[in-house]
């Protein structure tokens, strides 16, 4: 028996280190790289699901009645679609960073990982509201006065007739949005965060293969941007034919 | 607070040139590059249509970022490009970002070329054979200039990208009007006044395309139809 089991766990451990070395495969990087693509979807997804909202707020202050409310928001969404995302993020960061200790008066640093999704919805929803605008716009009036006529409230009429129809119009104009979203989250990492393009920097330094592991973050990228393509692909079909 | 900036008025003005040079370098050689991308994808021939289906799809998939760090950091890697002649290109960051935007913009409007030579009825190409146009001349005659007014419209916000691109160019130590400001910053630990500044000189930039594009449109008689 004893013999065995000796070569069971001699295989057993064969096989674990074999797993392991395939975990940390891309010269020990592969596990970070892996960790950094965690980190840059977690931003990108955080930035849609508040670029989402506030692309919806930016969409009904353009649709508002009251002239100050629309050119307010207006004249915001202009002003972040004409300066470089770069600039938006560099403001939000170190300018949140000025601004708060201008404010309060201590030394105050403005968290990256907030900074950053703050900064990327912003710039979402700046073009978002345009896209939700034009989809709101896009409804007949008379889907609103019928459901008037039928009693709903106002309030109703937004959520169960405007929105869902206004969603399903803005789909294809928002994946492409989030598109954009997902290849400037790359820029995350100028903020010091540990994304994917931070790790494979790191990489990239330590083993002295630039062009090696950049391709790879362009390569995880490439693939990321795919899926959402083949993904809302079928969303929007699911959307038009429910 | 805006006298703070004073000092610094001509290091902004040679970032905004280098800005403007990077620009419109990138601009003339992408759309040389995606004019030549359209024409080969209008061969019909998959071998050559292939390759150039590969880098639009790699460039659109991707970040501006990695491009221009692939291009300028990755190029060291290579010993028989660093010993060649194209090294006085790729040693300096103007050169890789030029590069990178180039093909950036040479890979979205070829999208669009592509997309507007397809919107030319069939029907004016017929007649211009019927009427024994040459190759060239159907090329040149109809089919360029239609298309080039139905490009017009969406080729104007390609450029204002190109323009917000172009401050991706101070990650690689370029002093564009991007890179000044971060350096003045540096400097001075002066924050809002810099990036105010340069959000006022992007947005006069993004007025000015505008304005150009406005008076093209109007010169070759570009008619909203969509």
């Amino acid at each position: 028996m004893e013999p065995i089991k000796k070569l069971f766990i001699s295989t057993l451990e064969n096989h674990k280190f074999n797993a392991m070395k395939y975990l940390i495969s891309f010269e020990g990087y592969g596990l970070q790289l892996f960790w950094g693509a965690l980190t840059t979807i977690s931003v990108a997804v955080c930035a849609l699901l508040l670029g989402l909202l506030m692309a919806l707020l930016g969409a009904l202050g353009e649709l508002s009645h009251h002239r100050s409310v629309r050119w307010l928001t207006l004249t915001l969404t202009a002003l972040i679609r004409g300066v470089p995302e770069l600039l938006v993020l560099f403001g939000i960061y170190f300018g949140g960073s000025a601004l708060l200790t201008l404010v309060i008066g201590e030394d105050l640093q403005v968290n990256a990982f907030i900074a950053g999704v703050f900064a990327l919805a912003l710039i979402f929803a700046a073009y978002g509201a345009q896209t939700l605008r034009g989809s709101f716009m896009a409804i007949p009036g008379g889907q609103k006065e019928a459901a008037q006529a039928l009693g709903l409230s106002s309030r109703r009429t937004f959520t169960h007739i405007l929105l869902p129809q206004a969603w399903r119009i803005a789909l294809p104009g928002l994946g492409n949005l989030w598109l954009v979203l997902l290849k400037d989250s790359a820029l995350i990492s100028l903020l010091g965060l540990s994304d994917l393009m931070n790790k494979a920097q790191m990489a990239a330094s330590n083993t002295h293969q630039p062009f090696k592991f950049y391709m790879i973050a362009a390569l995880i990228f490439l693939i990321l941007t795919s899926l959402s393509q083949i993904s809302f692909k079928k969303l929007t079909h699911k959307t038009i034919h429910a | 607070m805006l006298d703070i900036l004073i000092p610094y008025l001509p290091a902004m003005i040679s970032g905004l040139i280098v800005t403007l040079e990077l620009m419109l370098c990138s601009l003339a050689i992408g759309l040389l590059l995606a004019i030549i991308f359209t024409l080969i994808s209008a061969t019909g021939r998959v071998y050559l249509k292939a390759p150039v289906d590969v880098l639009v799809f790699f460039i659109r998939g991707t970040p501006l970022l990695v491009q221009i760090f692939i291009i300028y950091y990755g190029s060291g890697q290579w010993a028989w490009l660093r010993n060649s002649f194209l090294w006085d290109i790729f040693r300096h960051p103007f050169g890789c970002a030029a590069i990178a935007l180039a093909v950036n913009t040479a890979a979205y409007t070829t999208a669009l070329l592509t997309g507007a030579i397809q919107a030319v009825p069939k029907g004016e190409v017929e007649a211009c054979e019927v009427l024994g146009f040459s190759r060239w001349q159907l090329l040149r005659r109809i089919i360029f200039s239609r298309a080039w007014r139905m490009a017009l419209p969406a080729y104007s916000n390609e450029v204002i990208m190109i323009l917000k691109s172009t401050s991706l160019a101070s990650t690689i130590t370029l002093l564009d009007l991007m890179g000044v400001m971060r350096q003045m910053i540096a400097r001075t630990y002066e924050v809002l006044p810099f990036f105010i500044m340069a959000g006022f000189l992007y947005l006069i930039l993004n007025g000015l395309i505008i304005g150009v594009f406005r008076l093209l449109e109007r010169k070759y008689r570009v008619v909203a139809t969509r």
